[in-house]
């Protein structure tokens, strides 16, 4: 198969400058000195070279070199950088510890990670963050949030207001593969949307990649954003405390056994219900709506060339009234990994993966049902990096994942006068095997190509249906168990390139095909708790996307500014939209509520960043187009996606005013979504009516805001820091709408009139953080 | 059901927690081609055949209302004769003393500028409603407290089938807040049940007239689309759509061919002191 023969070209490809030399290899781990935890995606680079290479996920380098001296010089985001010179003539294992930057130093000329890394990188359309570096963002409610400060980079655009729901580059909410330790997250909102279930003290760092997207990853057809949860401190206990308006949370980490094991467990919970206590109203004390987190990780070093990860992620909202209705919502995952030095060049990761969301409505109050909802995944993933020589690093590896979806079911205890009902459950497997290889072609050149396999079959037990052109049942066929339906698929290529063409500017492109298997059935403007996924059968196809994307990258001199412009095409083919008033949920021939078609989405992305100094942020503008075309809507016309923003623009600023005060600034302005309104009026029903004739035919007012936040670092000592964080969401209190609707008016209800309704108008908060 | 307890978390949500503020603006809507109305009813009781046809006016337009005069509207059995309607107001069209039969399909012609627009709707039996009771209710937000009533009824076995409720209070219906109390029999076919409601309410001292119609399977599609599209939800449907019509050639608007059952009480009778 073709498959193969890529697979063997790649190798031989790659083996070819292999024998001409003698050469050594040096690897390694690189950690932080004082906490011992792995410094991911750390530069190593030779000096007077063009060769370098990037620490893995799991904190490994290697690089291999023609026997001779060199200056190996390793940079890190917020580290002090460190030369050291090595005499290569035999493989070496060198281990490096990397020291904090201190505040002391703010003056000093740092560099964060390498200074002139977004020109050497293979990678474009990347967008990586730790948490610290969001930590002076001013955010609503003082809830900080990886999302929300993503959602401020170029390309990647806000669902809503205060929502942590993203669509990247014109695609949908549910292209985005959102990755916690390995682990997919299903539903990555509590409180419908306004926050993430990512509770930023337990990140170590996250990348969101929207343009080239690596062979390793795949299933979702816009974006990946991979969050890696931290390690825990190898050295010393620490507890790190917040305490915010809206919730609060406390972590706890430190050494199992020194430098060899440690754990890290992190909750945070919402309290605005517990205000409900003091209500006037019995139902409202008697309420109940709060979320919750928990994170947990532990990690041991079995020894020199094992190390064992066990990560875990639990979190719920809940709602309940008194004893008569409740409603909750949340996921599950857990992930455990193990890392293999097979030898000085290849690495291993193996990992065993665990996701669920679920969510559950219990009526046992009057009606004895409980409804419900669950999709659930288990994961093998296997993948090798082999670190051939200084010229070529070859990935490959396979990941299996066996999907449950159970999209409704209503339980009812036998005194109920409802009928228990399940819409039967879903199953199917999914697999994928890559292959690729980063290779410097000259001291200018750089690529990357691979190739990803990606396949997914049904799989009894369940029904499968056949429907007419109008969506009419003819025929259900039932499988056993273990049975394959039908399997969908094909070949993923991924290319990318990196020209240099002088010391500060590069030239890249990329090429990426993926195809998504399952799909987000919703029909509301938010992300919901009841929203369903749907897997690909024999009446749903694969959503496919091919992306193509060019991007000039310059730095200043000494690259103390960046500044990037990217260019994007991306094809969307056999994407999802409803029939007219479409039945969601609790449906099991939902399929026929469907209707396919295709998208498209081009744009021009700009990015200036200052990364060093007093002042530091970025500023970012996009211009875009996002079109959907269906034959069975709009009359078959082509029209603009909900996300179709024209302009998007966002200032991100912060200044320290003094080494204990850090002021910030965040200004945003795009273009209003696209909507539908009526067109015309009429009575049926004794009510007025909306008359629709075109799709997303309006647009929003413009959406601008302006957020303000003050740092004040009230104590830091070597035993014990605290910190106070003020801020003002929507300063200038912009009625921005959340939505407009239409209705009639209350004194002449023969006249019509349109209403805004604006969410957040000038909302501060104060958050206090301690450590220690 | 799962996407209307969304719907009540969100309104409670943006209630308490958040300060959602509102305020009427002026918006430009462009205007399109006009399109034909249809509203027809017909039941198994000695009421008049009702139809309504107008067109669509402009949004921001003086009058709602648009009517049509001159059309030419008949009805029949599926096998049967047509019987052609009376214009007694202008877009009122009506047909007295006839008395159609459950079981069978009807079907409605309208005829106008040269184009028929028919529809066909099937009779089911009728239901009648066997009971009520009331509850209490404290108010819980913007709800208000008051009574809810359930309406007792026997499901019919192994037949689908759908329900409307419509509430009259002192004669004058009661439907401030756009809700359409529909029922689909898939989670209670053929049990006893009490039909609840939601966030309407009513006062000791009200007279309630209930009526339970029998539908059939388009028009309670027809109602639920027509609830999701107006009645100022909160959570608004990411892109509104027509209700899909059971009349051809383009036209808005239902045809419904319902049983009934209708029972006034004063509610207090009904309390349980």
């Amino acid at each position: 198969m073709g498959f193969r023969l890529i697979i063997i070209t790649i190798l031989l490809c790659a083996c070819s400058g292999a024998f001409s030399q003698k050469n050594y290899t040096l690897s390694g781990t690189i950690t932080d000195i004082e906490s011992g935890e792995d410094l991911a995606g750390t530069v190593l680079s030779v000096r007077n070279t063009s060769y370098n290479t990037i620490c893995n996920p799991y904190g490994f380098y290697s690089i291999t070199l023609p026997e001779g001296n060199y200056n190996i010089e390793i940079q890190f985001v917020g580290y002090e950088n460190q030369l050291l010179e090595v005499n290569l003539n035999s493989g070496q294992v060198i281990n490096f510890r990397m020291k904090t930057v201190s505040f002391e130093l703010d003056d000093i000329d740092v560099s964060g990670r390498r200074a002139d890394h977004n020109i050497t990188s293979l990678g474009m359309g990347s967008v990586k963050i730790n948490p610290k570096q969001i930590e002076n963002i001013p955010v609503l409610f003082g809830e900080r949030d990886l999302i929300k400060t993503l959602q401020l980079m170029p390309g990647i655009k806000q669902a809503g207001e205060g929502n942590t729901g993203f669509y990247v580059r014109g695609g949908g909410l549910d292209q985005n593969l959102i990755l916690l330790d390995e682990a997919p997250v299903y539903n990555a909102s509590h409180l419908l949307g306004f926050f993430s279930v990512f509770n930023s003290e337990a990140i170590r760092d996250a990348e969101l990649l929207k343009g080239s997207i690596p062979a390793e990853y795949g299933g979702r057809a816009s974006s990946v954003l991979d969050i890696r949860m931290k390690e825990g401190n190898l050295k010393e206990y620490h507890t790190t405390g917040n305490l915010g308006l809206i919730s609060s949370n406390l972590s706890f980490e430190g050494p199992i056994k020194a430098d060899a094991s440690s754990f890290m467990v992190s909750a945070r919970r919402t309290y605005a219900d517990l205000f409900l206590k003091f209500a006037p109203n019995k139902d409202l004390r008697e309420t109940d709506l709060y979320f919750y987190d928990l994170n947990m990780k532990t990690n041991f070093k079995l020894n020199e060339s094992n190390r064992l990860f066990v990560s875990g992620y639990l979190g719920r909202d809940k709602f309940h009234m008194e004893d008569q209705f409740g409603f909750d919502w949340g996921s599950k995952t857990a992930t455990i990994r193990l890392n293999h030095t097979f030898s000085e060049k290849l690495f291993s990761n193996s990992s065993l993966i665990f996701s669920n969301y679920s969510y559950q409505i219990d009526m046992s109050g009057d009606n004895d049902v409980i409804l419900g909802s669950v999709i659930q995944d288990f994961n093998l993933k296997q993948d090798f990096s082999w670190y051939l020589n200084a010229k070529n690093t070859l990935k490959f590896g396979t990941n299996l994942i066996f999907h449950k979806i159970v999209p409704g079911e209503v339980e009812a205890s036998p005194k109920s006068v409802y009928k228990t009902l399940e819409v039967r459950p879903r199953r199917a497997f999914e697999s994928a095997f890559y292959v690729s290889n980063n290779q410097q072609i000259s001291e200018r050149l750089k690529i990357y190509y691979g190739l990803r396999l990606a396949l997914f079959s049904n799989v009894g037990p369940g029904d499968f249906y056949r429907f007419d052109n109008n969506g009419n049942l003819i025929e259900t066929n039932s499988f056993d168990r273990f049975k394959w339906i039908k399997t969908q698929g094909g070949p993923e290529p991924r290319l990318a390139l990196n020209y240099r063409i002088g010391t500060y500017d590069a030239l890249k492109a990329s090429y990426n095909r993926i195809y998504q298997f399952i799909h987000l059935l919703t029909n509301s403007t938010a992300s919901t708790p009841t929203d369903v996924w749907l897997p690909s059968s024999d009446n749903v196809k694969p959503q496919i996307s091919d992306q193509w994307s060019v991007g000039y990258f310059r730095n200043s001199t000494k690259n103390r500014y960046e500044s990037s412009v990217e260019l994007y095409y991306k094809n969307l083919q056999n994407q999802i939209d409803y029939r007219n008033g479409a039945e969601l949920v609790f449906n099991s021939t939902v399929e026929a509520e469907l209707v396919f078609g295709r998208g498209w989405a081009y744009g021009a992305e700009f990015l200036f960043r200052k990364n060093e100094g007093k002042l530091t942020g970025w500023l970012g503008y996009t211009l875009a187009k996002t079109m959907r075309q269906f034959e069975l809507i709009n009359n078959g016309q082509a029209f603009p996606a909900r996300q179709d923003r024209r302009h998007d623009i966002s200032v991100v600023a912060m200044y320290d005013l003094s080494r204990k005060l850090k002021f910030s600034a965040t200004w945003v302005y795009n273009t209003g979504n696209a909507v539908t309104f009526p067109n015309g009026k009429y009575v049926v029903d004794g009510r007025v009516v909306g008359y629709y004739t075109q799709r997303n035919g309006y647009r929003m007012p413009d959406y601008h805001r302006l957020d303000l936040g003050l740092t004040w670092l009230q104590k830091q000592t070597t035993k014990f820091e605290s910190s106070w964080n003020f801020s003002v969401y929507n300063a200038y209190g912009r009625e921005n709408a959340y939505f407009i609707s239409f209705r009639q008016n209350k004194e002449n209800p023969e006249m019509a009139e349109a209403v805004q309704v604006s969410l957040f108008k000038i909302i501060p908060s104060v958050s206090y953080k301690f450590k220690f | 059901m799962a996407s209307r307890l969304t719907y009540i978390l969100v309104l409670i949500l943006v209630a308490f927690v958040f300060s959602a503020c509102e305020k009427v603006i002026e918006f430009d809507l462009s205007e399109s081609k006009e399109a034909f109305v249809i509203e027809a009813n017909i039941t198994n009781n000695k009421l008049p055949f009702t139809v309504l046809v107008s067109k669509t006016s402009p949004y921001f337009g003086a009058k709602s209302n648009n009517p049509v005069s001159g059309a030419i509207v008949s009805v029949r059995a599926e096998k049967g004769k047509a019987k052609y309607f009376e214009e007694i107001q202008p877009g009122v069209y009506q047909l007295r003393g006839t008395i159609a039969t459950a079981g069978y399909w009807y079907i409605v012609d309208v005829e106008y500028d040269g184009v028929t627009y028919s529809a066909k709707s099937f009779m089911n039996q009728v239901v009648p409603i066997l009971d009520l009771s009331f509850s209490y209710f404290d108010g819980f937000g913007f709800f208000d407290s008051g009574y809810k009533v359930s309406t007792y009824i026997r499901d019919p076995a192994g037949t689908e089938n759908y329900y409307r409720l419509k509430y009259y209070v002192n004669g004058r219906i009661a439907d401030d807040r756009g809700e359409i109390a529909l029922y689909s029999d898939q989670l209670f076919n053929g049990k006893d049940i009490g039909l609840g409601q939601r966030s309407q309410v009513f006062q000791e001292t009200d007279t309630l007239t209930i009526e339970l119609q029998s539908i059939d399977k388009a028009v309670y599609n027809y109602f639920s689309m027509l609830e999701s599209i107006s009645g100022g939800s909160m959570q608004q449907t990411a892109s509104p759509a027509n209700p899909v019509s059971n009349f051809n050639n383009g036209a808005l608007g239902y045809f419904s061919a319902f049983t009934f059952d209708r029972k006034t009480v004063i509610v207090k009778d009904y309390i349980k002191k």
